[in-house]
């Protein structure tokens, strides 16, 4: 028999023994990083956690990480900003909501910085973190983020249009935000790799981009500053604007073909041309006309839910081939110099998710196999998109490469799209201020020879040649003046002629990237009548072999708008001088 | 000495009496005889500066025109010397599967209203001479227009004209 003292000791002991148990299993549970290695923690979360285990003094930070709320590792991701580093971004949850976030900056014994909707001190890294919705990829997956985190935006870095007032070059600075994918088995070495490549892509996306604005200057961002353009040659600040955005849009695009990069965004540092003098922040973001373009994955998805299969003719979201390609080009398949147009590929079929990256080739149907890559990337919802500005006129035909990610090796679509980029109508340049200055300029020799041939009746015609720029500006060659002629008889009549290839820029016609000015159309002056003979009347307008030579390109006459006859002033209020135009109103294409 | 003198006398009225036989009022004639008038003066126009435009095809195309602010017929230089004078056009039509004239006639005469003196003539290819009653023009052969043939399928190119 057990005396009461021993049962009680016993009872001591076991109550000590669960008591010791109880202890061990409160000490399991609070080993923040042991829940996360049993949670379902995906490939980034593993690599977090290991990652932020390696830095020193992790325990404590963890537990304030913590205290904030619930992290989430498996929705960490990298951002590279020139202007503010590379940051390692963590979200924090109160229930369904992202409350906090963690930026753990890529810099040696940096601590991990949290911020909430209610703090009020804060680097400026933070509000550009914000102010380039970063945080849509968490958004994207579902996550709820609090909306005064979402509210956070830049001080005082904003150029205001005040600055911009006066006539071109305008300075339009932008803050760059890439967001990539925090790698699998990721170190602070692949991170420093990553940030250099992608340096480097935002500096070849620039460069690239100046080759369609050959008027925008730009500063290389290097590491610590913002993307500074320079606009030059445009007539206005509204032009300036829409230009620096395109330019931003090619150059990010660019970036966009790293395979490890979601989401690219252009802060617009500049107050908006509708924002007038009155400042006010102005942040934008560069849509690049990818597909992985930020913000738009709803649009881009019911979008490719409307187009269908070239193939099976079934919707591309249930197209039953193995893989299809569909290639459209918009706003048209007709496309207008020194314009944006997007190619956009659209990915169908059953392997369609299999589809790694694609890439676009063109050429002109007139060199057919002589393709130009011009840009590829990863698809998002099984669609890719890539802004161009067209500056060759010609009939295009675009093909799609590809490569599956069990496959590196490029496969190429059956489907090809046809599109033209046409020259622009004569209307858009009929009426250019420098077109008819330069007009005004070629009848003020025209009048000048006639006056100091007067007692000899002659006269002489005066042309040139109509350029567009690629900056979309016009300017005007002058040719050969004309033969001169006598106004001493019925039908006398001046004549003006020259060939467009003594005066196009020479080059490789097939280059999608094509950067010369183009000769759009001429333009020729007639002459007064003030000193011909007596009695001679004349028409006005285009002449017959006027009209001949502008079969192929738009022709424009400075003449008077009525009949004239010898002795009629040159300068006549009566009689006004106007432009004619005559021929096609688009040059024809050939190349 | 009286024999030379009146012979003096008849030799410098001729000129004036000459002139007193060119001037008609083209108003003031009968329908009929207004356009056999319009028209023998035009035939003889055509003939004169160009008798390659001369075509046979009739009626003439005759309109009468009173130049005013508003006239959108005349041309400037007929406005500011002229206006409010009255003139006919006489135009003379051509077979259109034979040749193309881009102005629509092969000739065109104007003649004064209240003189019936050719003030000008326009050719079908647009070129013209004006004045023409004035000797020194009248009689000198540079004011003579040359004919060139345009093939009906001219018609297409001058299409590329907007006017």
């Amino acid at each position: 028999m057990m005396r009461k003292n021993d049962v009680f000791r016993l009872g001591l002991s076991l109550c000590i023994l669960i008591a010791s148990y109880s202890c061990q299993d409160d000490e399991y549970e609070d080993n923040s990083f042991n829940k996360y290695y049993n949670a379902n923690l995906n490939m980034v979360g593993q690599a977090f956690i290991q990652n932020v285990e390696s830095t020193p003094a992790w325990e404590t930070q963890w537990a304030t990480v913590e205290k904030a709320g619930n992290p989430h590792p498996n929705e960490v991701f990298c951002v590279y900003s020139p202007s503010h580093g590379t940051f390692t971004v963590l979200p924090v949850l109160e229930g369904e909501e992202i409350t906090h976030v963690v930026f753990y900056p890529m810099t040696e014994n940096s601590e991990p910085l949290i911020i909430d909707g209610d703090t009020e001190d804060y680097p400026e890294y933070v509000r550009g973190f914000f102010q380039a919705q970063c945080y849509a990829t968490w958004e994207e997956h579902q996550l709820k983020v609090d909306r005064k985190l979402k509210t956070f935006v830049y001080n005082d870095s904003i150029v205001p249009a005040m600055r911009m007032a006066n006539p071109s070059p305008y300075f339009l600075p932008a803050d760059i935000w890439v967001s990539f994918t925090y790698y699998y088995n990721a170190t602070w070495t692949n991170l420093y790799v990553c940030r250099a490549e992608i340096g480097k892509h935002v500096e070849n996306g620039l460069i690239i981009a100046k080759r369609s604005f050959p008027n925008v200057l730009f500063d290389f961002p290097g590491t610590t500053h913002n993307v500074d353009l320079i606009v030059q040659n445009v007539a206005t600040y509204e032009i300036a604007s829409e230009t620096a955005i395109k330019f931003l849009d090619i150059a990010m695009n660019h970036v966009r073909t790293l395979n490890y990069v979601q989401r690219v965004w252009a802060v617009y540092c500049w107050t908006p041309p509708s924002g007038g003098a009155s400042g006010g922040y102005y942040g934008g973001f560069s849509n690049g006309g990818s597909g992985k373009d930020s913000g738009k994955g709803d649009d881009l998805a019911s979008e490719y839910e409307e187009r269908f299969c070239p193939v099976c003719h079934k919707r591309m979201s249930e197209c039953t081939c193995a893989i299809s390609f569909r290639i459209e080009v918009s706003p048209n398949n007709e496309v207008e110099l020194a314009k944006h147009y997007d190619i956009s590929v659209y990915i169908g079929g059953e392997m369609r998710s299999e589809v790694a990256n694609v890439f676009i080739e063109m050429t002109k149907t007139k060199y057919p196999n002589h393709w130009v890559r011009i840009g590829g990337g990863q698809p998002l919802h099984y669609t890719y998109k890539q802004t161009m500005m067209a500056f060759n006129p010609g009939e295009w035909v675009v093909q799609v490469g590809f490569q599956l990610k069990s496959d590196p090796t490029i496969g190429y679509s059956t489907s090809t799209t046809k599109f033209k980029v046409l020259y622009p109508h004569v209307d858009d340049f009929k009426n250019d201020p420098i077109v008819v200055s330069f007009f005004e300029d070629l009848w003020t020799k025209c009048v000048s020879f006639a006056e100091s041939h007067q007692s000899t009746h002659e006269v002489r015609e005066f042309g040139a040649f109509v350029f567009l720029n690629p900056d979309g500006s016009y300017s005007c060659t002058e040719v050969e003046p004309g033969p001169i002629v006598a106004l001493d008889h019925a039908g006398a009549h001046g004549t003006i002629s020259a060939s467009t290839g003594d005066y196009e820029y020479p080059s490789y016609w097939n280059d999608p990237f094509r950067q010369k000015p183009l000769i759009v159309g001429t333009m020729h002056t007639h002459y007064p009548a003030t000193w011909a003979a007596e009695g001679i009347h004349f028409p006005v307008g285009p002449s017959k072999k006027d009209i001949e030579f502008a079969q192929k390109i738009p022709g424009l006459v400075y003449d008077y708008t009525n009949k004239i006859k010898a002795g009629d002033a040159a300068d006549n209020p009566e009689n006004p001088l106007k432009i004619w135009d005559y021929g096609v109103k688009r040059r024809v294409l050939e190349d | 000495m009286k024999t030379l003198l009146f012979i003096a006398m008849i030799l410098m009225a001729i000129p004036g009496m000459a002139q007193q036989k060119k001037t008609v009022n083209v108003d003031s004639l009968s329908e009929k005889k207004r356009t056999e008038y319009l028209t023998k003066v035009a035939e003889k126009v055509v003939k004169h500066f160009g008798p390659g435009y001369y075509r046979k095809i009739r009626p003439l195309v005759i309109d009468k025109i009173t130049i005013t602010p508003q006239d959108t017929i005349s041309p400037p230089y007929m406005k500011r010397e002229f206006m409010g004078r009255t003139y006919y056009r006489v135009r003379f039509p051509y077979d259109e599967n034979y040749e193309f004239f881009p102005l629509g006639y092969a000739a065109e005469v104007i003649i004064w209203a209240d003189t019936g003196i050719a003030y000008s003539v326009v050719f079908g290819n647009e070129f013209g001479v004006v004045d023409i009653n004035n000797p020194k023009i009248y009689n000198d052969s540079r004011y003579i227009m040359q004919y060139e043939w345009q093939p009906p399928e001219t018609r297409e190119l001058y299409k590329l004209i907007h006017r």
